[in-house]
Protein backbone atom coordinates (compact mmCIF):
# COMPACT_ATOMS: atom_id res chain seq x y z
CA UNK A 1 0.00 0.00 0.00
CA UNK A 2 1.43 3.77 -1.51
CA UNK A 3 1.22 6.40 1.56
CA UNK A 4 2.99 9.11 -0.08
CA UNK A 5 2.21 10.71 -3.70
CA UNK A 6 2.93 13.59 -5.95
CA UNK A 7 0.97 16.36 -5.21
CA UNK A 8 -2.13 17.10 -7.44
CA UNK A 9 0.09 20.08 -9.19
CA UNK A 10 2.64 18.02 -9.94
CA UNK A 11 0.58 15.16 -11.31
CA UNK A 12 -1.09 17.72 -13.74
CA UNK A 13 1.97 19.59 -14.86
CA UNK A 14 2.94 15.39 -15.89
CA UNK A 15 0.18 14.98 -17.22
CA UNK A 16 0.36 18.02 -19.50
CA UNK A 17 3.87 16.90 -20.27
CA UNK A 18 4.78 20.80 -19.19
CA UNK A 19 7.59 18.73 -16.35
CA UNK A 20 11.16 17.94 -17.33
CA UNK A 21 12.82 14.55 -18.13
CA UNK A 22 13.95 14.19 -14.42
CA UNK A 23 11.01 14.74 -12.65
CA UNK A 24 8.95 13.22 -15.09
CA UNK A 25 11.20 10.17 -14.43
CA UNK A 26 10.71 10.21 -10.75
CA UNK A 27 7.21 10.66 -11.32
CA UNK A 28 6.54 7.69 -14.04
CA UNK A 29 8.52 5.16 -11.34
CA UNK A 30 6.05 6.31 -8.97
CA UNK A 31 3.29 5.41 -11.48
CA UNK A 32 4.81 2.24 -11.95
CA UNK A 33 3.84 1.17 -8.31
CA UNK A 34 1.15 3.56 -7.82
CA UNK A 35 -2.78 2.69 -9.42
CA UNK A 36 -4.39 5.12 -7.46
CA UNK A 37 -2.29 7.79 -9.75
CA UNK A 38 -2.48 6.44 -12.72
CA UNK A 39 -6.02 6.84 -12.62
CA UNK A 40 -5.33 10.23 -11.37
CA UNK A 41 -3.33 10.90 -14.52
CA UNK A 42 -5.77 9.43 -17.08
CA UNK A 43 -8.55 11.55 -15.82
CA UNK A 44 -6.15 14.87 -16.06
CA UNK A 45 -5.55 13.55 -19.83
CA UNK A 46 -8.96 13.85 -20.45
CA UNK A 47 -8.72 17.50 -19.96
CA UNK A 48 -6.13 17.76 -22.33
CA UNK A 49 -8.32 15.65 -24.87
CA UNK A 50 -10.95 18.62 -24.22
CA UNK A 51 -8.37 21.22 -24.61
CA UNK A 52 -7.17 19.32 -27.58
CA UNK A 53 -10.90 19.21 -29.37
CA UNK A 54 -10.89 22.99 -28.96
CA UNK A 55 -7.51 24.43 -30.11
CA UNK A 56 -6.89 26.08 -33.60
CA UNK A 57 -7.76 24.47 -36.26
CA UNK A 58 -4.61 25.51 -38.59
CA UNK A 59 -4.90 24.84 -42.01
CA UNK A 60 -2.60 21.73 -43.42
CA UNK A 61 -2.03 20.43 -46.73
CA UNK A 62 -2.94 17.89 -48.92
CA UNK A 63 0.66 16.85 -49.69
CA UNK A 64 0.61 16.09 -46.11
CA UNK A 65 -1.70 12.97 -46.26
CA UNK A 66 0.23 12.14 -49.35
CA UNK A 67 3.71 11.93 -48.17
CA UNK A 68 1.60 10.34 -44.70
CA UNK A 69 0.15 7.40 -47.26
CA UNK A 70 3.89 7.38 -48.75
CA UNK A 71 5.19 6.45 -45.58
CA UNK A 72 2.81 4.09 -44.77
CA UNK A 73 3.56 2.15 -47.84
CA UNK A 74 7.18 1.96 -46.91
CA UNK A 75 6.42 0.60 -42.94
CA UNK A 76 4.29 -1.84 -44.30
CA UNK A 77 6.90 -3.18 -47.30
CA UNK A 78 9.22 -3.10 -44.08
CA UNK A 79 7.24 -5.23 -41.93
CA UNK A 80 6.38 -7.47 -44.50
CA UNK A 81 10.39 -8.18 -45.17
CA UNK A 82 10.92 -8.04 -41.41
CA UNK A 83 8.09 -10.84 -40.80
CA UNK A 84 9.02 -13.23 -43.43
CA UNK A 85 13.33 -12.57 -42.43
CA UNK A 86 11.76 -13.49 -38.64
CA UNK A 87 10.26 -16.60 -39.61
CA UNK A 88 13.32 -17.68 -41.69
CA UNK A 89 15.86 -16.92 -38.87
CA UNK A 90 13.14 -17.94 -36.03
CA UNK A 91 15.27 -16.10 -33.30
CA UNK A 92 13.29 -14.77 -30.76
CA UNK A 93 13.65 -10.98 -30.68
CA UNK A 94 16.02 -9.44 -27.81
CA UNK A 95 14.19 -6.52 -26.51
CA UNK A 96 15.79 -3.65 -23.73
CA UNK A 97 13.22 -5.21 -21.31
CA UNK A 98 13.92 -9.10 -21.51
CA UNK A 99 18.03 -8.22 -21.72
CA UNK A 100 17.98 -6.31 -18.40
CA UNK A 101 15.94 -9.19 -16.29
CA UNK A 102 18.94 -11.81 -17.73
CA UNK A 103 21.31 -9.58 -16.69
CA UNK A 104 19.55 -8.94 -13.26
CA UNK A 105 19.70 -12.09 -12.70
CA UNK A 106 23.07 -12.92 -13.79
CA UNK A 107 24.63 -10.66 -11.28
CA UNK A 108 22.90 -11.46 -8.11
CA UNK A 109 21.93 -8.02 -6.77
CA UNK A 110 18.48 -9.14 -5.45
CA UNK A 111 17.79 -5.03 -4.67
CA UNK A 112 18.14 -4.41 -8.89
CA UNK A 113 16.48 -7.18 -9.86
CA UNK A 114 12.84 -5.69 -10.26
CA UNK A 115 13.14 -2.22 -11.21
CA UNK A 116 10.61 -0.40 -12.97
CA UNK A 117 11.33 -0.64 -16.40
CA UNK A 118 12.15 2.89 -17.52
CA UNK A 119 15.06 2.80 -14.10
CA UNK A 120 15.79 -0.68 -16.01
CA UNK A 121 16.49 0.61 -19.43
CA UNK A 122 18.13 3.94 -17.79
CA UNK A 123 20.38 1.66 -15.63
CA UNK A 124 21.39 -1.44 -18.00
CA UNK A 125 23.81 -3.68 -16.87
CA UNK A 126 23.44 -3.08 -12.83
CA UNK A 127 27.21 -4.51 -12.45
CA UNK A 128 28.35 -1.84 -14.60
CA UNK A 129 26.72 1.00 -12.31
CA UNK A 130 29.72 3.23 -10.56
CA UNK A 131 28.46 3.07 -6.93
CA UNK A 132 30.46 6.32 -4.90
CA UNK A 133 30.31 5.72 -1.04
CA UNK A 134 29.64 9.01 0.58
CA UNK A 135 28.80 7.29 4.33
CA UNK A 136 29.63 4.15 5.77
CA UNK A 137 25.70 3.69 4.91
CA UNK A 138 25.38 5.38 2.03
CA UNK A 139 26.48 5.28 -1.56
CA UNK A 140 25.29 6.59 -4.68
CA UNK A 141 25.41 5.51 -8.60
CA UNK A 142 24.27 8.53 -10.99
CA UNK A 143 22.31 7.98 -13.91
CA UNK A 144 22.17 9.82 -17.12
CA UNK A 145 19.08 11.03 -18.42
CA UNK A 146 19.80 13.13 -20.92
CA UNK A 147 19.12 16.80 -19.45
CA UNK A 148 21.22 18.91 -17.84
CA UNK A 149 19.05 20.77 -15.20
CA UNK A 150 18.89 18.15 -12.50
CA UNK A 151 21.26 15.06 -10.72
CA UNK A 152 20.03 11.66 -11.09
CA UNK A 153 20.91 8.98 -9.11
CA UNK A 154 20.72 5.59 -7.36
CA UNK A 155 20.81 5.54 -3.58
CA UNK A 156 21.18 2.90 -1.70
CA UNK A 157 21.06 3.21 1.87
CA UNK A 158 22.70 0.15 4.09
CA UNK A 159 20.44 -2.13 6.16
CA UNK A 160 19.84 -0.65 9.48
CA UNK A 161 22.09 2.66 8.04
CA UNK A 162 21.48 6.22 8.76
CA UNK A 163 22.28 9.02 6.28
CA UNK A 164 23.40 12.26 8.25
CA UNK A 165 20.54 14.90 8.47
CA UNK A 166 20.45 17.43 5.89
CA UNK A 167 18.24 19.90 4.42
CA UNK A 168 17.54 20.74 1.02
CA UNK A 169 19.19 23.32 -1.67
CA UNK A 170 15.92 23.08 -4.04
CA UNK A 171 13.76 20.46 -5.60
CA UNK A 172 14.02 17.04 -4.18
CA UNK A 173 12.45 14.03 -5.41
CA UNK A 174 12.69 10.40 -4.23
CA UNK A 175 11.36 7.13 -4.83
CA UNK A 176 11.40 3.80 -3.25
CA UNK A 177 12.81 0.96 -5.65
CA UNK A 178 13.46 -1.69 -2.46
CA UNK A 179 12.91 -1.60 0.54
CA UNK A 180 12.50 0.77 3.24
CA UNK A 181 13.39 3.68 5.13
CA UNK A 182 11.97 6.41 7.46
CA UNK A 183 12.24 10.00 8.94
CA UNK A 184 11.07 11.99 11.25
CA UNK A 185 7.57 12.14 8.77
CA UNK A 186 6.98 9.03 8.55
CA UNK A 187 7.53 5.13 6.57
CA UNK A 188 8.44 5.11 3.06
CA UNK A 189 8.12 2.06 1.38
CA UNK A 190 7.97 0.35 -2.03
CA UNK A 191 6.60 3.18 -4.59
CA UNK A 192 6.39 6.07 -2.02
CA UNK A 193 7.06 9.66 -3.26
CA UNK A 194 8.55 12.13 -1.56
CA UNK A 195 9.62 15.81 -2.67
CA UNK A 196 11.38 17.68 -0.24
CA UNK A 197 11.95 21.50 -0.48
CA UNK A 198 14.29 23.99 1.04
CA UNK A 199 13.89 24.21 4.70
CA UNK A 200 12.52 20.47 4.94
CA UNK A 201 15.19 18.81 6.41
CA UNK A 202 15.49 15.22 7.62
CA UNK A 203 17.40 12.30 8.24
CA UNK A 204 16.43 9.44 6.77
CA UNK A 205 17.19 5.72 8.37
CA UNK A 206 16.97 2.17 6.23
CA UNK A 207 14.83 -0.28 8.40
CA UNK A 208 17.07 -2.87 9.94
CA UNK A 209 16.33 -5.75 7.70
CA UNK A 210 17.30 -4.58 4.44
CA UNK A 211 19.29 -2.40 2.23
CA UNK A 212 16.84 0.39 0.94
CA UNK A 213 17.47 1.25 -2.81
CA UNK A 214 16.01 4.76 -3.64
CA UNK A 215 15.72 6.75 -7.00
CA UNK A 216 16.67 10.46 -6.06
CA UNK A 217 16.26 13.64 -8.61
CA UNK A 218 17.14 16.76 -7.07
CA UNK A 219 17.62 20.54 -8.91
CA UNK A 220 20.32 21.46 -6.22
CA UNK A 221 22.92 19.81 -3.81
CA UNK A 222 21.65 18.72 -0.33
CA UNK A 223 23.09 20.57 2.22
CA UNK A 224 24.32 18.75 5.52
CA UNK A 225 23.62 20.57 8.99
CA UNK A 226 25.57 19.06 11.44
CA UNK A 227 28.35 20.00 12.62
CA UNK A 228 30.62 17.27 10.82
CA UNK A 229 28.32 17.48 7.87
CA UNK A 230 28.98 21.24 7.64
CA UNK A 231 32.55 20.65 6.69
CA UNK A 232 31.60 18.64 3.90
CA UNK A 233 28.98 20.74 2.50
CA UNK A 234 31.41 22.93 0.29
CA UNK A 235 32.55 19.51 -1.80
CA UNK A 236 28.85 18.25 -2.77
CA UNK A 237 28.47 19.78 -6.02
CA UNK A 238 25.28 19.29 -8.22
CA UNK A 239 26.09 16.63 -11.08
CA UNK A 240 23.46 16.97 -13.72
CA UNK A 241 23.19 14.49 -16.53
CA UNK B 1 -18.63 4.96 -45.37
CA UNK B 2 -22.60 5.02 -43.47
CA UNK B 3 -20.84 2.64 -40.78
CA UNK B 4 -19.19 6.13 -38.96
CA UNK B 5 -21.35 8.39 -40.61
CA UNK B 6 -20.99 11.66 -39.19
CA UNK B 7 -22.64 14.63 -38.19
CA UNK B 8 -20.68 16.88 -40.62
CA UNK B 9 -17.86 16.64 -43.41
CA UNK B 10 -14.80 16.65 -41.02
CA UNK B 11 -11.97 18.77 -42.90
CA UNK B 12 -13.84 21.53 -43.84
CA UNK B 13 -14.09 23.59 -40.45
CA UNK B 14 -10.54 25.07 -40.53
CA UNK B 15 -9.53 28.60 -39.60
CA UNK B 16 -12.56 31.07 -39.84
CA UNK B 17 -15.26 28.82 -39.48
CA UNK B 18 -17.82 29.02 -37.12
CA UNK B 19 -17.01 27.08 -34.08
CA UNK B 20 -20.07 25.13 -33.83
CA UNK B 21 -19.40 23.30 -36.76
CA UNK B 22 -16.46 20.86 -35.09
CA UNK B 23 -18.49 20.80 -31.91
CA UNK B 24 -21.49 18.77 -32.69
CA UNK B 25 -19.28 15.85 -33.60
CA UNK B 26 -19.28 13.79 -30.96
CA UNK B 27 -16.52 11.79 -29.59
CA UNK B 28 -18.14 7.89 -30.21
CA UNK B 29 -17.63 8.19 -34.19
CA UNK B 30 -14.42 9.35 -34.08
CA UNK B 31 -13.54 5.97 -31.65
CA UNK B 32 -15.33 4.09 -34.18
CA UNK B 33 -13.05 5.84 -37.17
CA UNK B 34 -9.76 4.66 -34.82
CA UNK B 35 -10.93 1.27 -34.63
CA UNK B 36 -11.33 0.76 -38.46
CA UNK B 37 -7.87 2.75 -38.55
CA UNK B 38 -6.86 -0.33 -36.43
CA UNK B 39 -7.66 -2.58 -38.87
CA UNK B 40 -5.86 -0.37 -41.68
CA UNK B 41 -8.42 1.48 -42.86
CA UNK B 42 -6.88 3.82 -45.18
CA UNK B 43 -10.64 5.87 -45.75
CA UNK B 44 -10.87 5.99 -42.09
CA UNK B 45 -7.47 7.27 -41.80
CA UNK B 46 -7.80 10.26 -44.11
CA UNK B 47 -11.29 11.01 -42.23
CA UNK B 48 -9.27 10.90 -39.11
CA UNK B 49 -6.29 13.38 -40.44
CA UNK B 50 -8.64 15.39 -42.41
CA UNK B 51 -10.25 16.45 -38.60
CA UNK B 52 -7.34 16.31 -36.41
CA UNK B 53 -4.46 17.20 -38.42
CA UNK B 54 -5.51 20.66 -37.98
CA UNK B 55 -6.07 19.99 -34.40
CA UNK B 56 -2.14 18.77 -34.00
CA UNK B 57 -0.97 21.93 -35.82
CA UNK B 58 -2.56 23.92 -33.46
CA UNK B 59 -1.91 22.56 -29.88
CA UNK B 60 2.01 22.50 -31.67
CA UNK B 61 1.77 26.34 -32.26
CA UNK B 62 -0.02 27.03 -28.97
CA UNK B 63 3.67 26.76 -27.59
CA UNK B 64 5.92 28.45 -29.77
CA UNK B 65 9.93 28.36 -29.04
CA UNK B 66 11.90 30.87 -29.86
CA UNK B 67 14.03 29.88 -33.16
CA UNK B 68 12.27 27.05 -33.88
CA UNK B 69 11.61 26.15 -37.41
CA UNK B 70 8.64 27.36 -39.28
CA UNK B 71 8.04 23.50 -40.58
CA UNK B 72 7.88 22.02 -36.91
CA UNK B 73 4.23 22.33 -36.43
CA UNK B 74 3.89 20.13 -40.06
CA UNK B 75 6.42 17.81 -38.86
CA UNK B 76 4.71 17.16 -35.71
CA UNK B 77 1.58 16.33 -37.97
CA UNK B 78 3.56 13.90 -39.66
CA UNK B 79 4.67 11.69 -36.59
CA UNK B 80 1.46 12.17 -35.03
CA UNK B 81 -0.56 10.67 -37.39
CA UNK B 82 2.35 8.36 -38.02
CA UNK B 83 1.95 6.74 -34.98
CA UNK B 84 -2.09 7.16 -35.23
CA UNK B 85 -1.57 4.19 -37.97
CA UNK B 86 0.85 2.46 -36.20
CA UNK B 87 -0.92 2.28 -32.50
CA UNK B 88 -4.39 2.39 -33.29
CA UNK B 89 -5.05 -1.33 -32.08
CA UNK B 90 -3.72 -0.26 -28.58
CA UNK B 91 -6.44 1.95 -28.78
CA UNK B 92 -9.87 0.89 -26.23
CA UNK B 93 -12.68 2.96 -26.76
CA UNK B 94 -13.80 1.37 -23.39
CA UNK B 95 -11.51 3.35 -21.75
CA UNK B 96 -10.54 6.75 -23.28
CA UNK B 97 -11.69 8.37 -26.04
CA UNK B 98 -10.61 9.49 -29.30
CA UNK B 99 -9.26 13.09 -28.15
CA UNK B 100 -7.49 12.10 -25.30
CA UNK B 101 -6.06 9.26 -26.64
CA UNK B 102 -4.88 11.85 -29.46
CA UNK B 103 -3.63 14.32 -26.83
CA UNK B 104 -1.19 11.77 -25.17
CA UNK B 105 0.60 10.95 -28.71
CA UNK B 106 0.81 14.62 -29.47
CA UNK B 107 1.49 15.72 -26.13
CA UNK B 108 4.83 13.06 -26.51
CA UNK B 109 5.77 13.69 -30.51
CA UNK B 110 5.99 17.40 -29.00
CA UNK B 111 8.04 16.69 -26.21
CA UNK B 112 10.25 14.34 -28.26
CA UNK B 113 10.49 16.79 -30.92
CA UNK B 114 11.51 20.05 -28.91
CA UNK B 115 14.27 17.62 -27.24
CA UNK B 116 15.15 16.53 -30.42
CA UNK B 117 16.03 20.22 -30.99
CA UNK B 118 18.73 19.86 -28.00
CA UNK B 119 21.02 17.47 -30.61
CA UNK B 120 24.85 17.49 -28.44
CA UNK B 121 22.96 15.43 -25.76
CA UNK B 122 22.02 11.98 -25.85
CA UNK B 123 18.48 11.09 -24.93
CA UNK B 124 18.69 7.28 -23.19
CA UNK B 125 15.13 7.64 -23.03
CA UNK B 126 12.15 8.57 -25.35
CA UNK B 127 9.06 10.79 -24.43
CA UNK B 128 6.63 6.91 -24.57
CA UNK B 129 9.28 5.75 -22.02
CA UNK B 130 7.97 8.50 -19.66
CA UNK B 131 4.70 9.04 -20.47
CA UNK B 132 2.32 6.29 -20.92
CA UNK B 133 -0.03 6.42 -24.02
CA UNK B 134 -1.54 2.67 -24.11
CA UNK B 135 -4.07 1.98 -21.76
CA UNK B 136 -3.81 -0.37 -19.08
CA UNK B 137 -5.36 -4.02 -18.86
CA UNK B 138 -6.93 -3.26 -15.97
CA UNK B 139 -10.70 -2.41 -15.08
CA UNK B 140 -12.41 0.95 -15.56
CA UNK B 141 -13.08 1.56 -11.61
CA UNK B 142 -13.18 5.20 -11.10
CA UNK B 143 -14.04 6.56 -15.34
CA UNK B 144 -16.61 5.65 -17.06
CA UNK B 145 -15.16 7.10 -20.07
CA UNK B 146 -18.69 7.35 -21.89
CA UNK B 147 -20.35 9.22 -19.17
CA UNK B 148 -17.48 10.96 -17.72
CA UNK B 149 -16.10 12.53 -21.62
CA UNK B 150 -20.24 14.02 -21.15
CA UNK B 151 -19.88 15.37 -17.86
CA UNK B 152 -16.06 16.46 -18.61
CA UNK B 153 -17.34 18.60 -21.58
CA UNK B 154 -20.23 19.94 -19.77
CA UNK B 155 -18.60 21.49 -16.94
CA UNK B 156 -15.66 22.67 -18.89
CA UNK B 157 -18.62 25.40 -19.88
CA UNK B 158 -19.06 26.00 -16.44
CA UNK B 159 -15.43 26.68 -15.22
CA UNK B 160 -14.37 30.33 -13.96
CA UNK B 161 -12.46 32.66 -17.14
CA UNK B 162 -9.24 32.12 -14.44
CA UNK B 163 -9.43 28.87 -13.86
CA UNK B 164 -9.68 27.95 -18.02
CA UNK B 165 -7.08 30.10 -18.67
CA UNK B 166 -4.37 28.64 -16.20
CA UNK B 167 -5.34 24.74 -17.10
CA UNK B 168 -5.19 26.40 -20.68
CA UNK B 169 -2.12 27.70 -20.48
CA UNK B 170 -0.97 24.14 -18.77
CA UNK B 171 -2.32 21.41 -20.97
CA UNK B 172 -2.66 23.12 -24.05
CA UNK B 173 0.63 25.03 -24.20
CA UNK B 174 2.98 22.77 -21.94
CA UNK B 175 3.70 25.22 -19.25
CA UNK B 176 4.67 24.99 -15.78
CA UNK B 177 2.68 26.26 -13.36
CA UNK B 178 5.88 28.66 -12.92
CA UNK B 179 5.89 29.77 -16.28
CA UNK B 180 2.59 30.18 -16.16
CA UNK B 181 2.33 32.64 -12.97
CA UNK B 182 5.84 34.29 -14.92
CA UNK B 183 3.69 34.59 -18.19
CA UNK B 184 0.43 35.60 -16.33
CA UNK B 185 1.92 38.13 -13.51
CA UNK B 186 0.30 35.93 -11.03
CA UNK B 187 1.99 34.78 -7.33
CA UNK B 188 2.66 31.02 -7.96
CA UNK B 189 0.13 29.96 -5.00
CA UNK B 190 -2.68 31.46 -7.20
CA UNK B 191 -1.81 29.37 -10.23
CA UNK B 192 -1.81 26.07 -8.39
CA UNK B 193 -4.68 26.49 -6.49
CA UNK B 194 -6.64 27.81 -9.22
CA UNK B 195 -5.38 24.71 -11.05
CA UNK B 196 -6.79 22.56 -8.39
CA UNK B 197 -10.18 24.41 -8.28
CA UNK B 198 -10.41 23.72 -11.71
CA UNK B 199 -9.81 20.19 -11.93
CA UNK B 200 -12.14 20.18 -8.78
CA UNK B 201 -14.46 21.83 -10.84
CA UNK B 202 -14.25 19.68 -13.85
CA UNK B 203 -14.54 16.75 -11.29
CA UNK B 204 -11.84 15.11 -12.53
CA UNK B 205 -10.06 14.67 -8.63
CA UNK B 206 -10.44 11.01 -7.37
CA UNK B 207 -10.23 10.95 -3.48
CA UNK B 208 -7.60 13.99 -3.07
CA UNK B 209 -8.03 17.28 -0.84
CA UNK B 210 -8.74 20.48 -3.15
CA UNK B 211 -6.82 22.13 -0.39
CA UNK B 212 -3.99 20.43 -0.40
CA UNK B 213 -0.94 22.36 0.49
CA UNK B 214 1.04 22.85 -3.07
CA UNK B 215 3.88 22.15 -3.61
Amino acid sequence: MIHHHPSTNLLAEYSAGATGIAESLAIATHLHYCSECRQQVKAMQQVGGNFFDSAERLGVSDEALTSLFEKIDLIESQQRHEHCHSLASALPQNSASTNAIITNKRHHQPALASLPPVIAKLVGNPSKLRWKMLSPSLKVAHLKTGQTRCEVSLIKIRAGGKVMEHDHGGNEFTVVLNGAFSDANGVYKEGDFLHKVPGESHSPNATANANCVCLTVSDAPIKFTGFIGKLLNPFLTLQPG
Amino acid sequence: MAEYALATSPGQATRGNKPMQTNVLRDDDWSRVLVSIAQKDRIAFQRFFEHFAPLVKGYCLSKPVPGQPPTLADELVQEVMIKVWLKAQSFDPHKASASTWLFTLARNCRIDLLRRNNKHISQPLESDDLWATEDEQTPVTHLQQSRDSGVLKASMKTLPPEQKEILKKVFMEGKTHSEAAEELKLPLGTVKSRTRLGLKKLKVLIGRNVNEVGQ
